[in-house]
């Protein structure tokens, strides 16, 4: 429970950034008239409402001096750490202090406000990748395992292909054929190269099963093969899976991680902590206030993330936990 | 068994076969070629349009895609590799100098991240939910999260710089001609080690959280309850009955890591001076040395495969329900 | 609330008051005592029992050469080694100037109507093989550049100014050029390739590179340096040891090893330990990474003028509907903040740059200042313009006919490999921002950018030229000529620059050239087709023991005589014998 705590923390991190770090205040009195710029940012983070609803006017368009305009306004609530993730300054590579809580980096830029909004970003990556290979895997290998035949031999020569090239070169392969490169690119790259693992993982675990009492009570009963498929079997097969899943994602962002080494990552200047994680390492040697950040938010992750996918292992199988047995 | 396997090695050769179609569309389709990747990154864009014709026509790009590849298949088929568009050296000279380091590299991680992994797996399991259960788990996601190139500075500014105790660069010192043959193999060993660690120290998390869900599913089984019924000592009964059988998930898992092995990490081969397949690929990729880029893919390939092949065999030998379908 | 706002107000004005301090605080190479050290460029004594013999030199390579025939080795590492295996006849001297090689040539004398020109070779010159060479190597060496079917590209300029080139008898080469220009004599600056191994399997394999002989060849190359080749460890390293036979003076170390480390950082590391002699320094750690014990203990700093300059390049070829209007351009030009990019990106070692012409050469005007950062002034030059802020959303718009309009966003592409071209981008994005403009930073693996840029497919792009001493290569970027095939990738065309470039060329005047260039620069400069930003110096670290280095606007090397007058005095050796 403790992990999906984290996890719920995570998100409302992401969904609130601009109200915890933007150099838009949530709310002020501006000549006069009331506005709402970080409430209004935080609305528009939501999909697709960002098309229905725009900016705070003046205060969110993007050519406004908006801390000249802070300064000549009343009844000020900035937000919580009044930096914009992107706003470079001279004051680079300081460690922290009380102006910068987690320092600033090769810019001047704020750490704080770029592992928030980072956050979304690597929250994105590590999901969106996460997701697509996950469903890809399931489906193909439930297929695969289940029906056996000729569609097994296809699959499974499918996953073996997929499965002998290094991710890392069909992954730099793609990104050099990607023109522009984006957070979404990014996340469908790993995805796209990383679901053979459980593909693989399921389809052993339903050949495995295919054969049991389970399957056979199943049958009996007169399921249909879908009903078999979904409802009886893989709820047992993913133990294995669980486990690979749960990892995956904090892996998808270190591999982005190792991607922004290269160069290929998410694209400047946007922060992510693969990003940061580069920045730390150019700048280990001197400014080594800048590698704890990513790291421990990447180490909250991955432990959020393996304790909610032990907590799901644990309550699909009855026979692991001893007080049952 | 034998029918089996040959059926196996039968089906790996259209696997092959559409590894290197998907490997030829990527990259042949990618943005740019040879003629344009060219000569250095002076900076300096100098060609001509009738140079840019001149040398594509030596690229053999002049030709339709297709006759490429059915030129560099045929070719393989007679087991020539052809030769860089890089350095013009035979394609099969640049990757057997570089597959030893490789082949280095992937055992030594297997077996130091086995040692470390099987018994903290079955410490975790055995004293589940206990002191040192917690403490590994915490210690080795904490270890996960940090990625690969920022453990590596770290090891080299202290192990390598500071305090002097191993080289952290290349693969021989100075005076290597000139060692006995055990000083020579001390000598590989010294500088082996600083990279081996780097690049295995993540496998073990993964490896060990899977070691210890797959013996607790095991252990929640009826026959452990009969071994504990019986009298038997729990570690008894931990090692001599429910390990073995999570050894094949075990080699299952091995298998899954295969791949990322054998391609080796760009980056810890760049950084700690080992030159093995995992530059040479990214190198290709960058250079458009389609040649070389085939050539890797083949052999990377066919020894994943093989890789398979032996744990499905392993498989195969322990389960007869998977040799009769 | 009001303590809320004290508090941030005050945090703002913290930082606004660090701002200007920020660059009293920062790094000043001119205080730093390990840079430039009076002992580095000393020369060598005249007594040679005062310099050490037997040392063995480590140096540094950020890449491995592709091959070590001279003709193709191109990129700055490869002339690295090219320069000390391969002497030619013409060379860049100190100041980057046309010379001839001391050690290889008598002498040169030019026909009075700059048509022909005649060589003469030292007598009883040998490659490293023991065989002769001779005036047939030159004219051998021009064939195969200006050879169709070899596949070079960049050697092969310059060389087509000589329309001819001969070996009237063993010492004599005489050329002759197509036209008579100003220029002529830097065509005989090329490689030369030993003909006894080179020319008979020209007719199986015409490129050079791909017959097993030829790749041997180019593996184990027979060069006619001070340092004949040793080994390739490929990957590894690269070793040369002096050549005994050498007609010219004796190499001062014994051997020369070229370590390949790509990455900066442990590079670094691994001169801190001693196990490299010389590297060059990215900015961060010239100023802040070489500050420690350890690297006093052991090195260096070098720190010269050099003639990269970093620009922005605007496509002027109609394809984008904002850079056409030279208004837009020079708003560009007020909108980088070159005082701050300058001191974060680049440590403050770089210097804001003015006129396309480097100092010391032809073209130079010292008047000419960089476009100041001014948004206010940016923002006139685009209403001026016609693109108008758009009060509902905060972007700028123009008025396209009808009732269409066009917002001003447009994609910069960059390497991506690149450490200092995300963050200029991140600097500039942000600058634009403030003006109503979105900039869309594109950073691009190098070969597609390559491809786009050839193609002219991009609307704005980061670049980098270095300058050579001669001032007559920047027709390469500027004449119209050079639209297709030069470096003109901007498409910019103005009559006034192509008359005054052709007038420079057939001058031999030098104060006429160099007030055609002068002209050429003030021109450019309006017409702002690239935004000028930053000279990038050379920022280099030697091990301390390390005498004689001299820095031309091209780095220690790449020069005559260059890295041939680098010493180590006696008893100071580390390596190899005393």
């Amino acid at each position: 429970m403790a992990g999906a705590g984290v996890l719920l923390f995570l998100l409302v991190v992401a969904f609130l950034r601009p109200v915890l770090a933007s150099r838009l205040p949530v709310v002020c009195r501006y000549q006069g008239r009331w506005h709402f710029p970080g409430l209004v940012e935080t609305i528009r983070t939501l999909p697709l409402v960002s098309y229905v609803v725009g900016p705070s006017r003046p205060l969110g368009l993007p050519s406004f001096d908006v801390r000249a305009a802070v300064a000549e306004s009343s009844s000020v609530i900035p937000a919580l750490i009044p930096y914009d993730p992107l706003e470079y300054s001279s004051d680079v590579l300081r460690p922290a202090s009380r102006s910068h809580w987690l320092g600033t980096d090769e810019l001047g830029r704020d750490v704080a406000a770029r592992l928030v909004h980072g956050t979304a970003v690597s929250l994105r990556v590590g999901f969106g990748a996460m997701g697509i290979a996950a469903i890809i895997g399931v489906l193909l290998g439930a297929c695969a395992g289940y029906v056996g035949g000729w569609v097994d031999a296809v699959i499974s020569r499918v996953i073996e292909v997929f499965l002998c090239f290094p991710t890392f070169f069909l992954v730099l392969a793609l990104a050099v054929w990607i023109e522009e490169p984006g957070v979404g690119q990014v996340a469908i790259l790993i995805g796209l190269t990383g679901w053979t693992p459980i593909a693989r993982l399921t389809r052993g675990e339903m050949i495995r099963l295919r054969d049991s009492g389970l399957a056979l009570a199943s049958r009996a009963m007169g399921a249909t093969r879908r009903r078999i498929i979904f409802r009886h079997l893989l709820p047992n097969a993913m133990a294995p899976v669980i486990v690979t899943i749960t990892f995956g994602i904090a892996h998808a962002v270190l591999v982005e991680a190792g991607l922004s080494w290269l160069g290929f990552g998410v694209p400047a200047p946007n922060p992510s902590w693969g990003v940061m994680l580069r920045s730390a390492y150019d700048h280990m040697l001197t400014a080594p206030h800048l590698v704890y950040p990513p790291c421990v938010a990447l180490f909250v992750t991955v432990l959020a993330y393996n304790w909610i996918g032990d907590a799901l292992r644990d309550a699909a199988d009855p026979r692991a936990n001893p007080a049952w047995a | 068994m034998i029918r089996y396997a040959a059926r196996r090695l039968a089906l790996a050769i259209p696997t092959l076969l559409g590894i290197t179609l998907v490997t030829f569309a990527v990259i042949r389709l990618a943005p740019g070629d040879p003629a344009m990747a060219g000569e250095g990154r002076g900076g300096t864009l100098t060609l001509s349009p009738e140079t840019y014709a001149r040398l594509s026509a030596a690229y053999g790009l002049d030709r339709p895609a297709w006759r490429q590849y059915v030129a560099w298949l045929w070719d393989l088929l007679r087991m020539d590799f052809g030769r860089s568009f890089h350095d013009g050296r035979p394609v099969a000279d640049k990757i057997a100098e570089r597959l030893p380091v490789t082949l280095l590299l992937a055992g030594g991680a297997t077996f130091l991240s086995l040692s470390f992994s099987i018994p903290i797996g079955l410490l975790s399991a055995a004293r589940r939910g206990g002191v040192f259960d917690r403490l590994a788990g915490i210690v080795l996601y904490a270890l996960y999260s940090v990625p690969r190139y920022v453990m590596a500075m770290v090891l080299i500014c202290l192990v390598g710089v500071e305090w002097g105790w191993l080289p952290f660069y290349g693969s021989t010192s100075e005076g290597f001609a000139d060692l006995p043959w055990l000083g020579k193999t001390g000598d590989l060993l010294r500088h082996f080690t600083l990279i081996v660690v780097c690049f295995t120290y993540p496998l073990v998390a993964y490896q060990a959280r899977f070691v210890r869900a797959n013996l607790l599913e095991v252990m929640g089984q009826d026959f452990i309850r009969t071994a504990r019924g019986k009298g038997l000592r729990e570690w008894t009964v931990i090692t001599r009955h429910a390990m073995p059988n999570t050894l094949i998930p075990l080699i299952t898992m091995l298998g899954l890591l295969l791949p990322s092995l054998l391609g080796g990490s760009v980056i810890l081969e760049t950084m700690f001076g080992w030159p093995g397949l995992g530059q040479l690929m990214f190198a290709a990729t960058l250079q458009r040395d389609y040649p070389t880029v085939m050539g890797l893919t083949v052999v990377t390939a066919s020894l994943v495969l093989l890789g398979t092949l032996l744990t499905d065999l392993a498989y195969a030998a322990a389960d007869p329900r998977v040799r009769y379908e | 609330m009001r303590f809320r706002t004290g508090l941030w107000a005050w945090g703002w004005v913290a930082l606004m008051a660090a701002c200007p301090m920020a660059g009293a605080a920062g790094y000043d190479p001119a205080a730093d005592s390990l840079v430039n050290p009076p002992t580095l460029g000393e020369p060598a004594p005249a007594d040679p029992a005062r310099i050490a013999g037997d040392d063995v030199l480590i140096r540094h390579l950020r890449a491995e050469p592709a091959t070590l025939n001279p003709v193709f080795m191109v990129s700055g590492h490869e002339l690295a080694v090219r320069e000390m295996l391969f002497d030619e006849p013409v060379v860049f001297g100190p100041q980057l100037e046309w010379r001839l090689n001391p050690a290889m040539v008598e002498g040169y004398t030019e026909s009075a109507d700059h048509l022909s020109g005649e060589l003469k070779l030292k007598p009883g010159l040998q490659w490293h093989d023991g065989q002769p060479l001779t005036a047939e190597d030159i004219a051998f060496s021009w064939r195969v550049i200006l050879d169709d079917r070899v596949p070079v590209s960049q050697t092969r300029k310059g060389v087509e100014r000589v329309a001819d080139c001969t070996a009237v008898d063993a010492l004599t080469v005489r050329y002759r050029f197509a036209e008579p220009l100003a220029t002529n004599a830097w065509g005989l600056k090329f490689p030369v390739l030993p003909r006894h191994i080179y020319e008979k399997g020209m007719t199986d394999d015409p490129t050079l590179k791909q017959s097993d002989s030829y790749v041997r060849a180019n593996r184990n190359p027979v060069g006619n340096g001070s340092f004949r080749f040793v080994e390739w460890k490929a990957g590894d390293r690269i070793v040369l040891e002096r050549w005994g036979d050498y007609s010219g003076s004796k190499a001062r170390f014994a051997r020369v090893v070229f370590r390949i480390v790509p990455d900066a950082n442990v590079a670094l590391m691994m001169l801190k330990r001693g196990e490299l002699d010389e590297m060059s320094l990215t900015p961060q750690q010239f100023s802040a990474q070489t500050r420690d014990e350890r690297f006093a203990g052991v090195g260096v700093k070098g720190w010269a003028a050099q003639t990269t300059l970093y620009c922005l390049a605007w496509n002027l070829d109609g394809t984008n509907p904002f850079f056409g209007d030279v208004r837009v351009r020079r708003a560009m030009g007020h909108a980088v903040n070159l005082p701050l990019i300058c001191a974060t990106v680049y440590d403050g070692l770089f210097s804001a740059c003015a006129g396309i012409f480097p100092p010391g050469s032809a073209g130079h005007d010292p008047d000419l200042r960089p476009l100041a950062y001014d948004l206010r002034q940016a923002g006139e030059l685009l209403e001026a313009a016609g693109w108008r802020i758009d009060p509902g959303d905060g972007w700028r718009y123009h008025e396209t006919g009808g009732d269409g309009r066009t917002k001003f966003e447009f994609s910069l592409a960059y390497a991506q490999e690149s450490k200092t071209s995300p963050q200029v981008a991140a600097i500039l994005k942000e600058d634009l921002r403030r003006l109503g403009v979105e900039l869309k930073p594109l950073g691009m693996e190098y070969t597609a950018l390559r491809e786009r840029v050839f193609m002219h497919n991009f609307q704005a792009v980061m670049w980098a030229w270095t300058a050579t001493g001669e001032s007559d290569d920047a027709r390469d970027l500027f004449h119209s000529e050079a639209r297709a095939g030069g470096q003109n990738f901007v498409g910019y065309s103005n009559p006034a620059v192509d008359a005054l470039f052709a007038q420079a060329r057939r001058s031999f005047d030098p104060k006429e050239r160099a007030e055609c260039y002068r002209r050429i620069g003030r021109i450019v400069q309006e017409d702002a087709p690239y935004t000028l930003m930053l000279r990038a110096p050379s920022l280099w670290a030697f091990h301390k023991r390390i005498r004689g280095v001299v820095f031309s606007p091209m780095g220690p090397s790449g020069f005559y005589p260059g890295v041939r007058d680098w010493w180590v005095p006696a008893g100071q050796a580390i390596r190899g014998e005393r």
